[in-house]
This record gives C-alpha cells, sequence and structure tokens, in this order.
C-alpha cells in the first residue's frame, strides 16, 4: 500500500498551491449578484444539495392534450442551493444539471450553459434530453454574463463580461455581445458602440433576426434609458426611448422568449399599488397594460402570450411563481407547476416544444 | 459577508489551503483544474460560513461531490476539452515517468474509486470518515478502495517498483 500512498502524495506534491481566498468572496459575490440581477433573492439560501437525478415532481398521468399556441413552461430553474434543473420536454420533469443554465433553446430540445467553474469562458451548447445529440463546446471571447436563444433556435447572441466583477450588488452593465452559431459553435464577437458613458443591461433577439439591447447611463446602470436595435451583425439601426420609473427588475433577462409581439420590446416600470406594461419602438413608449402588486411583491413581466397575454414572475415572502396574466382584466391566473416556490432564478421558454405528456407544465 | 466574518473566511483559507489543494490536485491531476475545484468548494464554504461546524471537511466532501459531477456530466461523454500539459519540472527521468503512469492510471478510475483512494492513501483517513464524506457506507468504500488499487496496479505497473526502490 506504501508505493500507492508515496506515489500519490508525489504526484500532490506537484501542485503549486494557490491562495483562492479573496477568488473565492469574488466568485460568491458574481454568483450573488447575478441573483440579484435576475430577480431572485439577493442572499442565496442554503440547503442540503439535493441527490437524487431527478426532482420530485411525480404528477399523475397528464391530459393527452398539446400546449395551446403562445403559453409558457419553466425550462429550466436554480434551486436554492443554486443547482439547475433543467426540463427534458418528453417527461415534463426536470433533471440535475452540473452546470450554469444561461439560455434554452425555443423548442426546448436544447440548453446553452457554463461548465461550472471550470473554464469560465467555455459555453456548452448540450441537449435537455441524455440522449439528446452531442455537446457543442464554444470558447468565447470573454466570460458569458447571459444569452438568449434567436427564435429560430440557430443562433445565441451572449453578453460578455467586461471583467472582473467588483462590489457585491454592483451591476457594471456590458459593452460586447457574441452571436454564436448554436451548431457550428463559431463565435462573432462585435462591440455595441456604448462609448465611455453608457453600458447595456440586457440583449435579446428580436422576432425578425434584429438584435435589441435595454441601455443605460453608468450613473444609473440600473435603469434602462433606450432601447437600441441592432441588425446581427452589429449595426445600429434604431434608438428608442425607454418608459421613465422604476424598472420592475432585471428578470426580463431570464425570459427565453424574447419580450417581443410583432417588433414591439416590452419594458415594466413599477409604481407602489401597480406595474406598467409597455411597448416600445420609434414613436416612443405606449401602454399594453397594468398589473396590481401588493405590498411586499414584485411581479415582472417575463414574456408575451399574445397582445393581451402576458407571461409574468411573481415573487412573494412565501416564494417564486410562474403566472399568466390578462392585460384587459388585470388578473393573474393560478401558479403554473414545475417551479420551486425556493427557485433563485429562473428560464422560461415557450411551451411548443413540450410533448403532449408534459402538456400540464404550460401556463 | 462582513468584513470580520470574511477575514474569519480568508484567515481559514490561507491556515487550510496547502492541505486542500493536494487534494484538489491529486483529484484532478492539473494545476489550473485543482485551482477551480478548489475555488468552487471555497465559494460554496464562504456561502455557508456561519452554518458549518468543520469548514476543511465540508471543501472536501463539496470538492469529491463536484469532481464526481464534473466527471460524469463531461468526461464520460467523451467531452474533451483541450488544456495544455502540465510542465512537469526537472526530476530524475525514472520518477517523471511514474508520475506520468501514476497520472494517466488515476485519470482511468472511476471519479468515486480515485476519491476513495486520495482519501484513504493521500489523506490517511479511516474508512468510516471517507464513508461519511463521500456519503456512502464503509463497506462501499472498503470495497471501492479494493478495487481501486487493483485497477491502479494493473494500469501503473511501476507503482511496485517504487518501494522496493526506496
Amino acid at each position: 500500500m506504501n508505493d500507492v500512498r508515496t506515489a500519490l502524495r508525489d504526484l500532490a506534491d506537484e501542485g503549486r498551491p494557490v491562495d483562492l481566498g479573496a477568488a473565492a468572496l469574488r466568485g460568491l459575490r458574481r454568483r450573488r449578484r447575478r441573483n440579484a440581477a435576475l430577480g431572485a433573492a439577493a442572499v442565496a439560501v442554503l440547503v442540503a444539495v439535493a441527490a437524487l437525478p431527478w426532482s420530485g415532481l411525480r404528477r399523475p398521468a397528464p391530459p393527452p392534450a398539446a400546449p395551446a399556441a403562445g403559453q409558457h413552461v419553466a425550462a429550466a430553474y436554480a434551486d436554492a442551493d443554486g443547482a439547475w434543473w433543467v426540463l427534458d420536454p418528453a417527461t415534463g420533469r426536470h433533471r440535475r444539471t452540473a452546470a450554469d443554465v444561461l439560455a434554452v433553446s425555443p423548442t426546448l430540445d436544447r440548453v446553452a450553459v457554463r461548465p461550472p467553474e471550470r473554464e469560465r469562458t467555455l459555453l456548452a451548447v448540450e441537449a435537455t434530453a441524455l440522449t439528446g445529440p452531442a455537446t457543442v463546446l464554444v470558447r468565447l471571447p470573454a466570460e458569458p454574463r447571459s444569452a438568449q436563444w434567436s427564435p429560430d433556435g440557430s443562433r445565441l447572441v451572449v453578453a460578455l463580461e467586461p471583467g472582473p466583477v467588483g462590489d457585491e450588488f454592483v451591476d457594471p452593465g456590458f459593452t460586447d455581445v457574441a452571436v454564436v452559431d448554436a451548431v457550428t459553435g463559431a463565435v462573432d464577437r462585435f462591440g455595441l458602440g456604448l462609448g465611455e458613458l453608457r453600458r447595456a443591461l440586457r440583449v435579446w433577439w428580436g422576432d425578425d433576426g434584429t438584435l435589441l439591447a435595454a441601455v443605460a447611463t453608468v450613473d444609473a446602470v440600473e435603469v434602462p434609458r433606450e432601447f437600441e436595435v441592432y441588425s446581427a451583425e452589429g449595426s445600429l439601426r434604431r434608438r428608442d426611448p425607454a418608459p421613465r420609473g422604476q424598472s420592475c427588475s432585471g428578470r426580463l433577462s431570464a425570459a427565453a422568449v424574447p419580450p417581443v409581439l410583432a417588433g414591439r420590446p416590452l419594458a415594466c416600470t413599477r409604481g407602489a399599488t401597480e406595474i406598467t406594461l409597455w411597448t416600445t419602438g420609434e414613436g416612443g413608449p405606449a401602454v399594453a397594460g397594468r398589473l396590481p402588486v401588493e405590498p411586499g411583491q414584485t411581479v415582472a413581466p417575463v414574456g408575451w402570450s399574445d397582445p393581451d397575454t402576458v407571461a409574468v414572475l411573481r415573487e412573494t415572502p412565501a416564494g417564486v411563481s410562474l403566472h399568466s396574466a390578462d392585460l384587459r382584466t388585470g388578473r393573474l391566473g393560478p401558479a403554473a407547476p414545475g417551479l420551486p416556490a425556493d427557485a433563485t432564478e429562473v428560464v422560461v421558454g415557450p411551451a411548443d416544444g413540450l410533448s403532449a405528456a408534459a402538456a400540464d407544465l404550460a401556463f | 459577508m462582513r468584513p470580520s466574518t470574511e477575514q474569519e473566511f480568508l484567515a481559514f483559507v490561507a491556515a487550510a489551503t496547502p492541505a486542500l489543494f493536494r487534494v484538489a490536485y491529486a483529484l484532478t491531476g492539473q494545476q489550473q483544474a485543482a485551482e477551480d475545484l478548489l475555488q468552487s468548494a471555497l465559494e460554496r464554504v464562504a456561502a455557508r460560513w456561519r452554518r458549518i461546524d468543520d469548514p476543511g471537511a465540508y471543501a472536501r466532501t463539496v470538492m469529491y461531490h463536484e469532481q464526481i459531477s464534473w466527471w460524469r456530466r463531461w468526461k464520460r461523454r467523451e467531452v474533451v476539452v483541450a488544456r495544455p500539459p502540465e510542465r512537469v519540472a526537472d526530476d530524475p527521468a525514472a520518477g517523471v515517468a511514474l508520475r506520468l503512469s501514476l497520472r494517466a492510471a488515476l485519470d482511468r478510475l472511476g471519479p468515486r474509486q480515485r476519491a476513495v483512494l486520495v482519501l484513504r492513501y493521500l489523506e490517511d483517513r479511516p474508512e468510516a470518515e471517507v464513508a461519511r464524506l463521500l456519503g456512502c457506507s464503509p463497506k462501499t468504500v472498503a470495497s471501492q478502495a479494493s478495487r481501486g488499487l487493483a485497477r491502479l496496479r494493473e494500469l501503473c505497473p511501476e507503482l511496485g517498483s517504487l518501494e522496493e526502490a526506496r
């Protein structure tokens, strides 16, 4: 046995210890900042790591009906411990993944993930089902901050981290994005041309293949001032003013569905008792509807269902939940199944890719 | 974390890093991977600092489970992420050959077997403690250690000559 012991010690001696305390604290802050930016709990509540390969979503036999057009589903979520679970659209069950989920494809068959703490600039596109197609690995020019899948499922737009993260809850915004071919892994990086005084907060695909960025000024980086429309090659096409007021939250970044309907981006401002949903465009912001908010609650849109209905994420002291909201009546539908109340992050996707067996997860 | 708590955490890291890094390196066999694995574990320790009694044991548990999780997710599916080979310091040729052979052999072990060997023979921890850290029974630890040793000797026959030489 001594030979193995000696050999293992010799091997361990090769390593050059590095003091990682400060780096670990920065990493922890980065995680928490992401949670905050996604509108989740600011500090993760720590529970035991789930050890089972499948979540406890054991449901009775589902009705054999396909999801309705425009419905959504909780395509992935991070639990209270920060571990990610991805929905298998065929079975309707979430499975644990070792990586951080950035985006889920419009047909729910693929997921863009960041491998855990190994290669910070690596992005992987893999199947949501274990038997799906092979993984595509992509080396990005910088660490990915967020990603959005194009409506046709062919590309991803990735917001790139500008550099090391500083204070815990200060969001530095970003200036550069990468457009990634989800099949070949080809990467095209470009800057948004924001100069020294402006930073982007979010970037999404429009429904016509353009890119849409929410842009703020560096002195108030949490409030979008403008929505800028770019070609997929990075040329600025249009700059539309954002509605004035307190932003509902940064949760739109959690949506896999571009919050754009018929070319009009969705924005949200918050008042004391209600939130106002806006569409933005060349003519300036226009009110799309209002939803009531009780004290202590936050409600934020995560995608359009149809011109009168939006999907929203609601957070209360009891936890988070997803709902369909009718803009004509201001009423929220029942909480969608499939999302634990203590989830800290969520990626919402269109329910079109759900099998009939999983259709009861749609909302 | 409050500043005072951060100082406590940083003091723990400074004291525990030499031992923890050896474990991380033995588990991964690569400098950068070991740094990433240990940093990831320390982040979890930092997040739970007020809730855990033994941060060193907790960090070890996290490293073993993360390594197993990583291996399952990425290595078993034969996704190869190119990394430059570690530079080997000047060393007698026989020692270098043995280390390379051992590293290759360890890389071919399953992650749980490798973790058991590292805990039992690098850290000299008793079976019961290994079982507690890995979340399995002592019987499983014994069988994994036995199989791991046999496999290691099969893959790295030079191991036997080491003891004779020393």
